[in-house]
C-alpha cells in the first residue's frame, strides 16, 4: 500500500515535470510522425498492400515498437542526470520507498510513449487508419509491457556505466540491433528464416509481432498470447531485477 | 594559391585532430554496420534478389547517401563547438585566409564519410557484395560531393542558429525527411509515384539513385550524369554561400 502511494506520488511529480515542457514533447514527435508519413508509402509498395489503411495497419505497430524500444532504452540517461543533479539525494532524505521512487520514474515513461502513440495513431487515423478502440487498447497494454522492459535495463545499464560517453555508445550499440531484429522498419513476417529465427530471443520483436497481429484484428492470434506472457514476465524480472539494484546501488 | 595553401593547413590541422581520436571514429561506425548486417536481409526479402550480393549493390550505395547525408548535417555542431571553444578565433589571429579556415574545415568531413564508406564496403565484400574498383570510386566521387553539400548547409544553419538545442531540432527536422525522400532505407525505384515526383527537388535522392545505378554497373547511364551534374552544381553553390556567410559574420 505505501509502495503503490509513493509510486503514484513520485509519478505524478515526474509527469508533472513532464508536462511543464510541452516542447521537448512536441520534438519527440517530430521523428515518428515524419517516418509516419514518409516511410509508409515506401512500405506500402514494397508490401504489396493495396490501400494506405493497410499500409498503416502494417506500420503503426512497428512504428509503436520503435518508440517503445527507443525511448524505453534511452531512459536512463534521464536517471543519470537526476542522480547528478541531486534529484534522487532529495528523494532519499524523505520517507519515500526507494522502490516506489523508482517505479515512479518507470511509469512515467509508460505515460509517454503512450501519448504518443495515441498521437500517431490519429494522425494515421487522418490518413486512412481504420483500427478498433479495444484492439488499440490492447496493443498499447503491450507497449506499456515493452516500455518498462526497455526502462528497466537502460537503469541497469546506466547504474553499472555511469560515464555518459560509453553509455551512449552501449546504448546505441544494443538497441538498433534489438530495433532492427524486431522488424520496425520492415516486418519479420517478410524477412528471410535465419532472421526470423534469430528474433525468437527479442522481446520485442514479439512485442511487434504481437502489436501488428492486433492492428490486423486477430486478437485471437496464439502471437498475441504468446507476446502478452513473454512480455509480461520479463517486464516482471526486469522492474524487481532492476528495483533490487537501484536500492543496492544508488538509494 | 593562398587560398588553396590555407585551406590545405586547416585541412592537416582538423584531419591531426580526428586521427587523434579513433574511438569517436569507430562509434560512428556502429550504425552503418549494424544496418548494413540487420536492415540487408529484410530489404533483400522484400525487394525479391536472389543473392545477398544483389542486396548489397542495392543497399550499400543506398547507406552511403544516408552517412553522407547524416554525417555532413550534422557538421555544424563541430562548427559552433570550435567557435565556443575560441579555436576559429584563435585562427582569425593568424594570417590564414578565412576562406581556407572553412574550407579545411569542410574537407575534413570528406576523408572522414570516405573512410567510413571504405570500411562499409570492405564488410559487404566479405558478405558477397561484388563491385569494380572504378565503378567504386566514382560512387566515392558523389558521395564526396553530397557530402561537400551537405556540410555547407549545415555550416550555415549553426552560422544563423547558433543554438546547439534549437539547431539539433531544426536539422533533425530537415535530415529526417530528406532522407526518407532519398529512399535511404527503400530505394526510391519501388516508390509510389508522388513520393519520386517530390524527389525530384532533393538533391541528396539524385546522389543515391546515382550512386546505386554505378554500384549496379550502369556507369554510363543518365541518372549517373545528372546527379554528378546537380550535386557538382550545388556543392559549389553551397560551399561559397557558406564561405561568404562564415566570412561575413563569423571571421
Amino acid at each position: 500500500m505505501k509502495l503503490a502511494r509513493d509510486t503514484w506520488l513520485t509519478f505524478q511529480y515526474e509527469a508533472g515535470q513532464l508536462v511543464h515542457s510541452p516542447v521537448n514533447i512536441a520534438v519527440s514527435l517530430l521523428q515518428p510522425i515524419t517516418y509516419l508519413l514518409l516511410f509508409t508509402p515506401f512500405l506500402k509498395s514494397v508490401m504489396g498492400a493495396p490501400t494506405y489503411g493497410d499500409a498503416f495497419r502494417i506500420y503503426v505497430p512497428s512504428l509503436f515498437a520503435a518508440m517503445g524500444i527507443y525511448s524505453g532504452l534511452f531512459a536512463g540517461f534521464a536517471l543519470i542526470a537526476a542522480i547528478r543533479r541531486g534529484v534522487i539525494a532529495r528523494f532519499r532524505v524523505t520517507p519515500l520507498s526507494r522502490v516506489g521512487l523508482l517505479l515512479g520514474r518507470e511509469l512515467m515513461f509508460v505515460l509517454l510513449v503512450g501519448f504518443q502513440a495515441v498521437v500517431i495513431t490519429v494522425v494515421a487515423l487522418i490518413f486512412g487508419l481504420r483500427v478498433p478502440p479495444a484492439n488499440l487498447l490492447l496493443a498499447l497494454v503491450l507497449l506499456s509491457m515493452m516500455v518498462l522492459i526497455g526502462v528497466s535495463i537502460s537503469y541497469v545499464l546506466a547504474i553499472f556505466v555511469p560515464s555518459q560517453t560509453a553509455l551512449v555508445n552501449l546504448t546505441n550499440g544494443v538497441t538498433t540491433p534489438l530495433a532492427l531484429l524486431a522488424g520496425v522498419l520492415i516486418p519479420l513476417s517478410v524477412a528471410p528464416l535465419w532472421v526470423r529465427d534469430v528474433a525468437r530471443w527479442n522481446p520485442f520483436a514479439w512485442g511487434a509481432n504481437g502489436m501488428r497481429a492486433i492492428f490486423q484484428g486477430h486478437i485471437g492470434f496464439q502471437v498475441v498470447w504468446e507476446a502478452s506472457i513473454i512480455l509480461a514476465g520479463l517486464a516482471v524480472v526486469a522492474v524487481v531485477s532492476s528495483s533490487r539494484l537501484f536500492t543496492g546501488e544508488i538509494a | 594559391m593562398k587560398l588553396a595553401r590555407d585551406t590545405w593547413l586547416t585541412f592537416q590541422y582538423e584531419a591531426g585532430q580526428l586521427v587523434h581520436s579513433p574511438a569517436e571514429i569507430a562509434a560512428t561506425l556502429l550504425a552503418p554496420v549494424t544496418f548494413l548486417l540487420f536492415f540487408t536481409p529484410f530489404l533483400k526479402s522484400v525487394l525479391h534478389v536472389p543473392t545477398y550480393g544483389d542486396a548489397f549493390r542495392i543497399y550499400v550505395p543506398l547507406l552511403f547517401c544516408s552517412m553522407g547525408l547524416f554525417g555532413g548535417l550534422f557538421a555544424g555542431f563541430a562548427l559552433l563547438a570550435a567557435i565556443r571553444q575560441g579555436v576559429v578565433a584563435r585562427s582569425r589571429v593568424t594570417p590564414a585566409s578565412r576562406v581556407g579556415l572553412l574550407l579545411g574545415r569542410e574537407l575534413m568531413h570528406v576523408p572522414l564519410i570516405g573512410f567510413q564508406a571504405v570500411v562499409i564496403t570492405v564488410a559487404a565484400l566479405i558478405f558477397g557484395l561484388r563491385v569494380p574498383p572504378a565503378n567504386f570510386l566514382l560512387a566515392l566521387i558523389v558521395l564526396a560531393m553530397l557530402v561537400l553539400l551537405g556540410v555547407s548547409i549545415s555550416y550555415a544553419l549553426a552560422i544563423c542558429v547558433p543554438n546547439e538545442t534549437a539547431l539539433a531540432q531544426l536539422t533533425n527536422g530537415v535530415a529526417q525527411p530528406l532522407s526518407l525522400l532519398a529512399g535511404v532505407l527503400i530505394p526510391l525505384s519501388v516508390a509510389p509515384l508522388w513520393v519520386r515526383d517530390v524527389a525530384l527537388w532533393n538533391p541528396f535522392a539524385w546522389g543515391a539513385n546515382g550512386m546505386r545505378a554505378i554500384f549496379q554497373g550502369h556507369i554510363g547511364a543518365q541518372v549517373v550524369w545528372e546527379a554528378s551534374i546537380i550535386l557538382a552544381g550545388l556543392a559549389v553553390v553551397a560551399v561559397v554561400l557558406s564561405s561568404r556567410l562564415f566570412t561575413r559574420e563569423i571571421a
